[in-house]
Protein backbone atom coordinates (compact mmCIF):
# COMPACT_ATOMS: atom_id res chain seq x y z
CA UNK A 1 0.00 0.00 0.00
CA UNK A 2 1.23 2.95 -0.90
CA UNK A 3 2.24 5.87 2.43
CA UNK A 4 -0.30 8.73 2.52
CA UNK A 5 1.63 11.95 1.81
CA UNK A 6 0.49 15.51 2.04
CA UNK A 7 1.49 15.94 -1.36
CA UNK A 8 -1.55 13.97 -2.26
CA UNK A 9 -3.83 16.83 -0.76
CA UNK A 10 -4.98 18.92 -3.91
CA UNK A 11 -3.24 22.74 -3.03
CA UNK A 12 -6.97 24.11 -1.09
CA UNK A 13 -7.66 20.70 1.07
CA UNK A 14 -3.93 21.85 1.80
CA UNK A 15 -4.56 25.30 2.45
CA UNK A 16 -7.74 24.72 4.90
CA UNK A 17 -6.26 22.15 6.95
CA UNK A 18 -3.18 24.41 7.51
CA UNK A 19 -5.91 27.11 8.34
CA UNK A 20 -7.88 25.08 10.68
CA UNK A 21 -4.86 23.81 12.42
CA UNK A 22 -4.48 27.60 12.96
CA UNK A 23 -8.11 27.58 14.33
CA UNK A 24 -7.63 25.15 17.06
CA UNK A 25 -4.03 26.63 18.18
CA UNK A 26 -6.11 30.05 19.07
CA UNK A 27 -9.04 28.51 19.98
CA UNK A 28 -7.23 26.50 22.53
CA UNK A 29 -9.82 23.80 22.18
CA UNK A 30 -9.56 21.67 25.45
CA UNK A 31 -11.72 22.66 27.32
CA UNK A 32 -12.54 24.28 30.40
CA UNK A 33 -16.14 24.90 32.44
CA UNK A 34 -16.60 25.57 36.01
CA UNK A 35 -18.45 22.61 36.75
CA UNK A 36 -17.32 19.13 35.82
CA UNK A 37 -20.50 17.43 33.99
CA UNK A 38 -19.05 14.61 31.69
CA UNK A 39 -21.33 13.09 28.96
CA UNK A 40 -20.55 9.84 30.42
CA UNK A 41 -20.09 9.48 34.24
CA UNK A 42 -17.23 6.99 33.64
CA UNK A 43 -15.21 10.76 33.05
CA UNK A 44 -15.30 11.31 36.27
CA UNK A 45 -12.57 8.99 37.18
CA UNK A 46 -10.52 11.37 35.31
CA UNK A 47 -9.26 14.45 37.80
CA UNK A 48 -10.40 18.05 36.47
CA UNK A 49 -9.45 20.39 36.50
CA UNK A 50 -5.82 18.77 36.64
CA UNK A 51 -4.17 15.98 34.47
CA UNK A 52 -6.73 15.21 31.62
CA UNK A 53 -6.36 18.95 30.51
CA UNK A 54 -2.58 19.05 30.42
CA UNK A 55 -2.74 15.43 29.04
CA UNK A 56 -4.99 16.87 26.13
CA UNK A 57 -3.62 19.61 25.81
CA UNK A 58 -0.37 18.35 24.76
CA UNK A 59 -1.75 15.65 22.79
CA UNK A 60 -3.80 18.08 20.37
CA UNK A 61 -0.73 20.31 20.32
CA UNK A 62 1.49 17.12 18.87
CA UNK A 63 -1.59 16.64 16.57
CA UNK A 64 -1.21 19.60 15.39
CA UNK A 65 2.85 19.89 14.65
CA UNK A 66 2.26 16.46 12.82
CA UNK A 67 -0.65 18.51 10.64
CA UNK A 68 2.49 20.12 8.75
CA UNK A 69 4.58 16.81 7.92
CA UNK A 70 4.05 14.00 5.83
CA UNK A 71 1.71 11.93 8.49
CA UNK A 72 -0.98 14.74 8.44
CA UNK A 73 -3.54 12.02 8.61
CA UNK A 74 -2.39 10.65 11.39
CA UNK A 75 -2.14 14.95 12.99
CA UNK A 76 -5.73 14.93 11.79
CA UNK A 77 -6.83 11.87 13.51
CA UNK A 78 -5.27 12.78 16.65
CA UNK A 79 -7.12 16.05 16.94
CA UNK A 80 -10.02 14.40 16.14
CA UNK A 81 -9.90 12.13 18.94
CA UNK A 82 -8.68 15.00 21.45
CA UNK A 83 -11.63 16.96 20.13
CA UNK A 84 -14.44 13.57 20.90
CA UNK A 85 -13.12 13.25 24.20
CA UNK A 86 -12.75 16.82 25.09
CA UNK A 87 -16.86 16.80 24.25
CA UNK A 88 -17.70 13.85 25.79
CA UNK A 89 -15.74 14.51 29.54
CA UNK A 90 -17.48 17.91 29.47
CA UNK A 91 -21.00 18.47 28.41
CA UNK A 92 -21.33 22.39 28.91
CA UNK A 93 -18.31 22.71 26.54
CA UNK A 94 -21.02 21.58 24.21
CA UNK A 95 -20.30 23.63 21.51
CA UNK A 96 -21.53 23.85 16.93
CA UNK A 97 -18.33 25.55 16.22
CA UNK A 98 -15.91 23.05 18.04
CA UNK A 99 -18.21 19.84 16.90
CA UNK A 100 -18.17 21.42 12.87
CA UNK A 101 -14.47 21.17 13.72
CA UNK A 102 -14.10 17.77 14.66
CA UNK A 103 -15.94 16.99 12.06
CA UNK A 104 -13.50 18.74 9.63
CA UNK A 105 -11.08 16.74 10.73
CA UNK A 106 -11.98 13.11 10.45
CA UNK A 107 -13.17 14.39 6.77
CA UNK A 108 -9.68 15.14 6.06
CA UNK A 109 -8.40 12.06 7.56
CA UNK A 110 -10.19 9.99 5.56
CA UNK A 111 -9.72 12.02 2.38
CA UNK A 112 -9.25 10.01 -1.06
CA UNK A 113 -9.01 11.34 -4.57
CA UNK A 114 -11.84 9.87 -5.96
CA UNK A 115 -14.60 11.14 -3.21
CA UNK A 116 -12.48 14.76 -3.26
CA UNK A 117 -14.66 17.30 -2.65
CA UNK A 118 -17.86 15.38 -2.18
CA UNK A 119 -17.61 14.03 1.06
CA UNK A 120 -17.70 18.20 2.50
CA UNK A 121 -20.08 19.05 0.26
CA UNK A 122 -22.22 16.71 1.93
CA UNK A 123 -20.84 18.00 5.44
CA UNK A 124 -21.98 21.36 4.60
CA UNK A 125 -25.47 20.77 3.32
CA UNK A 126 -26.03 18.28 6.75
CA UNK A 127 -25.21 21.25 8.54
CA UNK A 128 -27.14 23.59 7.24
CA UNK A 129 -30.28 20.75 6.48
CA UNK A 130 -29.91 20.26 10.97
CA UNK A 131 -30.07 24.32 11.38
CA UNK A 132 -32.61 24.61 8.90
CA UNK A 133 -35.14 22.08 10.13
CA UNK A 134 -34.72 22.91 13.39
CA UNK A 135 -35.74 26.60 12.85
CA UNK A 136 -38.48 25.49 10.98
CA UNK A 137 -39.95 23.38 13.53
CA UNK A 138 -39.14 25.72 16.23
CA UNK A 139 -42.46 27.96 17.36
CA UNK A 140 -40.43 30.65 18.53
CA UNK A 141 -38.13 31.26 15.45
CA UNK A 142 -41.74 31.30 13.17
CA UNK A 143 -43.10 34.01 15.29
CA UNK A 144 -39.41 35.79 15.32
CA UNK A 145 -39.44 35.78 19.52
CA UNK A 146 -36.23 34.69 19.22
CA UNK A 147 -35.01 37.05 16.90
CA UNK A 148 -36.31 39.82 18.75
CA UNK A 149 -35.01 38.56 21.73
CA UNK A 150 -31.51 37.93 20.23
CA UNK A 151 -31.55 41.34 17.85
CA UNK A 152 -32.88 43.67 20.81
CA UNK A 153 -31.14 41.89 23.66
CA UNK A 154 -28.90 39.32 23.81
CA UNK A 155 -26.61 41.36 20.30
CA UNK A 156 -28.16 44.94 21.25
CA UNK A 157 -25.79 47.44 18.74
CA UNK A 158 -26.01 50.00 16.76
CA UNK A 159 -29.05 48.27 14.83
CA UNK A 160 -30.78 47.87 17.57
CA UNK A 161 -32.26 51.17 18.42
CA UNK A 162 -33.05 51.18 14.85
CA UNK A 163 -35.57 48.07 15.32
CA UNK A 164 -39.23 47.95 16.60
CA UNK A 165 -39.33 46.81 19.80
CA UNK A 166 -43.46 45.57 19.74
CA UNK A 167 -43.80 44.74 16.27
CA UNK A 168 -42.65 41.43 15.62
CA UNK A 169 -43.66 41.19 11.79
CA UNK A 170 -39.92 42.66 10.50
CA UNK A 171 -38.28 39.67 13.24
CA UNK A 172 -40.67 37.12 11.38
CA UNK A 173 -39.35 38.27 7.69
CA UNK A 174 -35.52 38.06 9.64
CA UNK A 175 -36.46 34.32 11.01
CA UNK A 176 -37.97 33.37 7.67
CA UNK A 177 -35.09 34.61 5.73
CA UNK A 178 -33.26 33.19 7.88
CA UNK A 179 -34.94 29.30 7.40
CA UNK A 180 -35.15 29.71 3.77
CA UNK A 181 -31.22 30.24 3.37
CA UNK A 182 -30.16 27.94 5.39
CA UNK A 183 -32.75 25.22 3.51
CA UNK A 184 -31.72 26.46 -0.18
CA UNK A 185 -27.86 26.02 1.10
CA UNK A 186 -28.72 22.63 1.94
CA UNK A 187 -30.56 21.83 -1.68
CA UNK A 188 -27.73 23.71 -3.37
CA UNK A 189 -24.89 21.40 -1.86
CA UNK A 190 -26.81 18.48 -2.25
CA UNK A 191 -27.47 19.32 -5.77
CA UNK A 192 -23.66 19.46 -6.78
CA UNK A 193 -24.76 23.91 -7.09
CA UNK A 194 -21.82 24.51 -4.79
CA UNK A 195 -20.95 27.50 -6.30
CA UNK A 196 -24.13 29.02 -5.63
CA UNK A 197 -24.10 27.56 -2.14
CA UNK A 198 -20.84 28.93 -1.21
CA UNK A 199 -21.77 32.72 -2.13
CA UNK A 200 -25.40 32.22 -0.29
CA UNK A 201 -23.45 31.01 2.56
CA UNK A 202 -20.48 34.24 2.45
CA UNK A 203 -23.87 36.14 2.66
CA UNK A 204 -25.86 35.32 5.27
CA UNK A 205 -22.36 34.39 7.45
CA UNK A 206 -21.48 37.60 6.37
CA UNK A 207 -24.61 39.35 7.23
CA UNK A 208 -24.36 37.48 10.90
CA UNK A 209 -21.20 39.19 11.94
CA UNK A 210 -21.62 42.55 10.46
CA UNK A 211 -25.07 42.73 13.02
CA UNK A 212 -23.54 41.03 16.08
CA UNK A 213 -19.67 42.22 15.49
CA UNK A 214 -18.27 38.37 16.08
CA UNK A 215 -17.28 35.62 14.41
CA UNK A 216 -19.67 33.23 16.59
CA UNK A 217 -16.25 31.51 18.14
CA UNK A 218 -14.62 30.04 15.84
CA UNK A 219 -18.10 28.76 13.69
CA UNK A 220 -17.62 31.34 10.83
CA UNK A 221 -13.45 30.96 10.54
CA UNK A 222 -14.42 27.27 9.75
CA UNK A 223 -17.27 27.46 7.73
CA UNK A 224 -15.48 29.62 5.58
CA UNK A 225 -12.10 27.56 5.81
CA UNK A 226 -14.00 24.94 4.20
CA UNK A 227 -15.60 26.28 1.46
CA UNK A 228 -12.15 26.44 0.16
CA UNK A 229 -12.80 22.88 -0.87
CA UNK A 230 -14.50 24.07 -3.74
CA UNK A 231 -11.63 26.65 -5.03
CA UNK A 232 -9.86 24.56 -7.48
CA UNK A 233 -6.40 25.68 -7.59
CA UNK A 234 -5.16 26.63 -11.23
CA UNK A 235 -2.56 24.90 -13.04
CA UNK A 236 -0.54 27.97 -13.44
CA UNK A 237 -0.55 31.30 -12.68
CA UNK A 238 1.29 34.10 -14.14
CA UNK A 239 1.44 37.57 -13.18
CA UNK A 240 3.38 40.37 -15.06
CA UNK A 241 3.97 43.60 -13.05
CA UNK A 242 5.97 46.49 -13.04
CA UNK A 243 8.14 45.46 -9.50
CA UNK A 244 11.25 46.18 -7.88
CA UNK A 245 13.50 42.75 -8.70
CA UNK A 246 14.85 42.65 -5.00
CA UNK A 247 11.02 41.91 -4.37
CA UNK A 248 10.03 38.30 -4.39
CA UNK A 249 6.30 38.57 -5.13
CA UNK A 250 6.06 34.64 -5.84
CA UNK A 251 6.73 34.40 -1.88
CA UNK A 252 5.05 37.25 -0.54
CA UNK A 253 1.72 35.83 -1.81
CA UNK A 254 3.07 32.22 -0.64
CA UNK A 255 5.73 32.00 2.09
CA UNK A 256 5.09 28.14 3.07
CA UNK A 257 5.12 27.48 -0.56
CA UNK A 258 1.98 25.67 -1.13
CA UNK A 259 1.63 26.22 -4.80
CA UNK A 260 4.88 25.78 -7.36
CA UNK A 261 3.06 27.35 -10.02
CA UNK A 262 3.64 30.65 -9.40
CA UNK A 263 5.37 32.76 -12.49
CA UNK A 264 6.12 36.60 -12.26
CA UNK A 265 7.73 38.55 -14.90
CA UNK A 266 7.92 42.35 -15.37
CA UNK A 267 5.57 44.17 -17.77
CA UNK A 268 2.50 45.97 -17.36
CA UNK A 269 -0.10 44.92 -14.63
CA UNK A 270 -1.59 41.44 -16.61
CA UNK A 271 -2.35 38.29 -14.56
CA UNK A 272 -3.21 34.71 -16.42
CA UNK A 273 -4.63 32.28 -14.98
CA UNK A 274 -5.30 28.76 -17.20
CA UNK A 275 -4.44 31.73 -20.44
CA UNK A 276 -7.42 33.31 -19.01
CA UNK A 277 -6.20 36.99 -18.54
CA UNK A 278 -7.38 39.37 -16.13
CA UNK A 279 -6.35 43.03 -15.62
CA UNK A 280 -7.23 46.17 -13.36
CA UNK A 281 -9.37 45.42 -10.12
CA UNK A 282 -10.28 41.79 -11.64
CA UNK A 283 -6.64 40.77 -12.02
CA UNK A 284 -5.84 42.15 -8.22
CA UNK A 285 -8.77 39.98 -6.93
CA UNK A 286 -7.61 36.58 -8.61
CA UNK A 287 -4.19 37.29 -7.29
CA UNK A 288 -5.78 37.43 -3.35
CA UNK A 289 -7.88 34.38 -3.93
CA UNK A 290 -4.93 32.50 -4.42
CA UNK A 291 -2.55 33.71 -2.28
CA UNK A 292 -2.31 31.86 0.35
CA UNK A 293 -0.92 34.84 2.45
CA UNK A 294 -4.56 36.64 1.78
CA UNK A 295 -6.01 33.62 3.73
CA UNK A 296 -3.81 33.24 6.33
CA UNK A 297 -3.55 36.85 7.27
CA UNK A 298 -7.13 37.34 7.11
CA UNK A 299 -7.23 34.06 9.74
CA UNK A 300 -5.09 35.18 11.80
CA UNK A 301 -6.59 38.75 12.57
CA UNK A 302 -9.92 37.38 12.67
CA UNK A 303 -8.62 34.27 15.01
CA UNK A 304 -7.83 37.75 17.84
CA UNK A 305 -11.16 38.84 19.11
CA UNK A 306 -11.72 42.31 20.50
CA UNK A 307 -8.21 43.54 19.90
CA UNK A 308 -7.52 46.73 17.80
CA UNK A 309 -6.99 44.87 14.55
CA UNK A 310 -10.51 43.39 14.61
CA UNK A 311 -11.53 46.35 12.14
CA UNK A 312 -8.61 45.51 10.33
CA UNK A 313 -10.01 42.18 10.18
CA UNK A 314 -13.36 43.13 9.46
CA UNK A 315 -12.06 45.00 6.23
CA UNK A 316 -10.23 42.38 5.48
CA UNK A 317 -12.79 39.65 5.57
CA UNK A 318 -14.53 42.05 3.36
CA UNK A 319 -11.78 41.94 0.54
CA UNK A 320 -11.57 38.45 0.85
CA UNK A 321 -16.17 37.77 0.50
CA UNK A 322 -15.56 40.11 -2.75
CA UNK A 323 -12.94 37.76 -4.07
CA UNK A 324 -15.24 34.59 -3.23
CA UNK A 325 -18.19 36.16 -4.26
CA UNK A 326 -16.20 37.03 -7.34
CA UNK A 327 -15.38 33.29 -8.16
CA UNK A 328 -18.51 31.81 -7.02
CA UNK A 329 -20.25 34.18 -9.62
CA UNK A 330 -17.51 33.68 -12.56
CA UNK A 331 -17.69 29.57 -11.94
CA UNK A 332 -21.82 29.72 -11.78
CA UNK A 333 -21.76 31.30 -15.12
CA UNK A 334 -19.34 29.22 -16.62
CA UNK A 335 -21.45 26.17 -14.83
CA UNK A 336 -24.90 27.65 -16.61
CA UNK A 337 -22.54 27.70 -20.28
CA UNK A 338 -21.92 24.73 -19.95
CA UNK A 339 -25.18 23.28 -19.69
CA UNK A 340 -26.79 25.29 -22.39
CA UNK B 1 -7.63 0.92 2.55
CA UNK B 2 -9.39 3.51 0.16
CA UNK B 3 -12.13 2.29 0.61
CA UNK B 4 -12.42 1.95 4.44
CA UNK B 5 -11.87 5.44 3.82
CA UNK B 6 -14.47 6.12 2.17
CA UNK B 7 -17.46 3.84 3.97
CA UNK B 8 -15.94 5.32 7.08
CA UNK B 9 -16.54 8.91 5.42
CA UNK B 10 -19.95 8.59 4.59
CA UNK B 11 -21.22 6.39 7.44
CA UNK B 12 -19.90 10.06 9.47
CA UNK B 13 -22.37 11.69 7.50
CA UNK B 14 -25.04 9.10 7.32
CA UNK B 15 -24.65 9.08 11.47
CA UNK B 16 -25.18 12.86 11.54
CA UNK B 17 -28.44 12.14 9.61
CA UNK B 18 -29.81 10.26 12.20
CA UNK B 19 -28.92 12.05 14.91
CA UNK B 20 -30.64 15.40 13.27
CA UNK B 21 -33.83 12.85 12.95
CA UNK B 22 -33.44 11.69 16.88
CA UNK B 23 -33.00 15.16 18.17
CA UNK B 24 -36.08 16.01 16.47
CA UNK B 25 -38.32 13.26 17.62
CA UNK B 26 -37.25 13.17 21.33
CA UNK B 27 -35.83 17.19 21.56
CA UNK B 28 -32.56 17.01 23.40
CA UNK B 29 -30.82 18.70 20.54
CA UNK B 30 -27.37 17.12 20.70
CA UNK B 31 -25.56 16.81 17.65
CA UNK B 32 -28.24 17.83 15.46
CA UNK B 33 -26.78 21.24 14.24
CA UNK B 34 -28.79 23.41 16.26
CA UNK B 35 -28.75 23.85 19.85
CA UNK B 36 -27.53 27.40 19.91
CA UNK B 37 -31.32 28.52 18.53
CA UNK B 38 -32.46 29.65 21.72
CA UNK B 39 -31.74 31.56 24.60
CA UNK B 40 -32.04 30.04 28.37
CA UNK B 41 -32.13 32.82 31.45
CA UNK B 42 -32.18 30.73 34.56
CA UNK B 43 -31.45 30.91 38.23
CA UNK B 44 -31.32 27.57 40.67
CA UNK B 45 -32.46 27.58 44.00
CA UNK B 46 -31.23 24.89 46.38
CA UNK B 47 -32.02 24.11 49.26
CA UNK B 48 -30.45 21.98 52.47
CA UNK B 49 -31.40 21.23 55.99
CA UNK B 50 -34.36 24.11 54.78
CA UNK B 51 -31.43 26.92 54.10
CA UNK B 52 -30.59 27.85 50.96
CA UNK B 53 -27.20 27.21 50.43
CA UNK B 54 -24.49 29.83 48.94
CA UNK B 55 -23.18 30.61 45.89
CA UNK B 56 -20.30 28.89 45.87
CA UNK B 57 -21.52 25.58 46.83
CA UNK B 58 -24.64 26.11 44.04
CA UNK B 59 -21.62 26.82 41.50
CA UNK B 60 -19.52 24.07 42.64
CA UNK B 61 -22.66 21.01 42.23
CA UNK B 62 -24.24 22.14 39.42
CA UNK B 63 -22.90 25.42 37.73
CA UNK B 64 -23.69 29.17 38.10
CA UNK B 65 -26.41 29.76 40.10
CA UNK B 66 -28.07 32.28 37.92
CA UNK B 67 -27.18 33.22 34.32
CA UNK B 68 -27.80 32.66 30.28
CA UNK B 69 -26.85 30.33 28.22
CA UNK B 70 -27.47 29.69 24.32
CA UNK B 71 -28.86 26.63 25.29
CA UNK B 72 -32.38 24.77 25.57
CA UNK B 73 -33.39 24.68 29.18
CA UNK B 74 -33.13 20.71 28.70
CA UNK B 75 -29.16 21.02 28.33
CA UNK B 76 -28.72 22.74 31.63
CA UNK B 77 -31.60 20.75 33.35
CA UNK B 78 -28.86 17.90 32.33
CA UNK B 79 -26.24 19.29 34.06
CA UNK B 80 -28.13 19.86 37.49
CA UNK B 81 -29.68 15.91 37.28
CA UNK B 82 -26.55 14.69 36.84
CA UNK B 83 -24.71 16.70 39.75
CA UNK B 84 -27.60 15.31 42.32
CA UNK B 85 -26.75 11.86 40.79
CA UNK B 86 -22.36 12.28 40.89
CA UNK B 87 -22.32 14.53 43.91
CA UNK B 88 -22.72 13.91 47.47
CA UNK B 89 -24.72 17.52 47.74
CA UNK B 90 -26.40 17.38 50.54
CA UNK B 91 -29.85 19.01 48.83
CA UNK B 92 -33.28 18.31 50.18
CA UNK B 93 -35.01 20.57 47.19
CA UNK B 94 -33.91 22.10 43.72
CA UNK B 95 -35.92 24.02 41.74
CA UNK B 96 -34.83 25.48 38.31
CA UNK B 97 -35.96 28.61 37.45
CA UNK B 98 -35.94 29.36 33.51
CA UNK B 99 -37.33 31.87 31.07
CA UNK B 100 -36.70 31.05 27.07
CA UNK B 101 -35.95 33.86 25.17
CA UNK B 102 -36.95 36.39 27.96
CA UNK B 103 -40.12 35.51 27.91
CA UNK B 104 -42.60 34.14 30.94
CA UNK B 105 -40.54 32.21 33.79
CA UNK B 106 -40.94 28.73 34.05
CA UNK B 107 -39.89 26.75 37.25
CA UNK B 108 -39.45 23.01 37.90
CA UNK B 109 -38.77 20.68 40.66
CA UNK B 110 -35.78 18.59 40.09
CA UNK B 111 -35.27 17.19 43.37
CA UNK B 112 -37.28 15.97 44.83
CA UNK B 113 -38.73 14.80 41.58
Amino acid sequence: MKKPRLDTLPVNFKLMLFLLAMVVLFKSYVYRHDIHVPFFSSFLLFPWPGHFKTIMTTVMLVGVVTVFTKYWRIGCLVIFIVLLLAHLSCRPCYADSRIYLLALFVLLAVYTKELGSKLFQWQICVLYLGAGINKLLDPEWLSGSYMSYWLTYREANIFSSLMPADDLFIYQVISYSVIISELVMALAFLTGRSAFGVWLGLMVHGTSMFVVDGTFGSFVPSVLTSFLVFLPWPSAIKISTKYHPKWNLARMLDPFKFYSGWAVESGDFKVTINNREYTGFRGVLHVMAYSPTCYFGTAFVLLLKWTPGYFLATMVMVVALAIAVDYVLRSYKIKLKRRT
Amino acid sequence: MKTTFKVLGCLFIIGQLIFIAYSQRYGNRYACWAPHDIWTHYEIVAYSNGTMISDSQTARFFGRKKGRKDLPPDHLEDWITFGLANHTTGCDSVVFHYSVNLREWKSTTLFPN
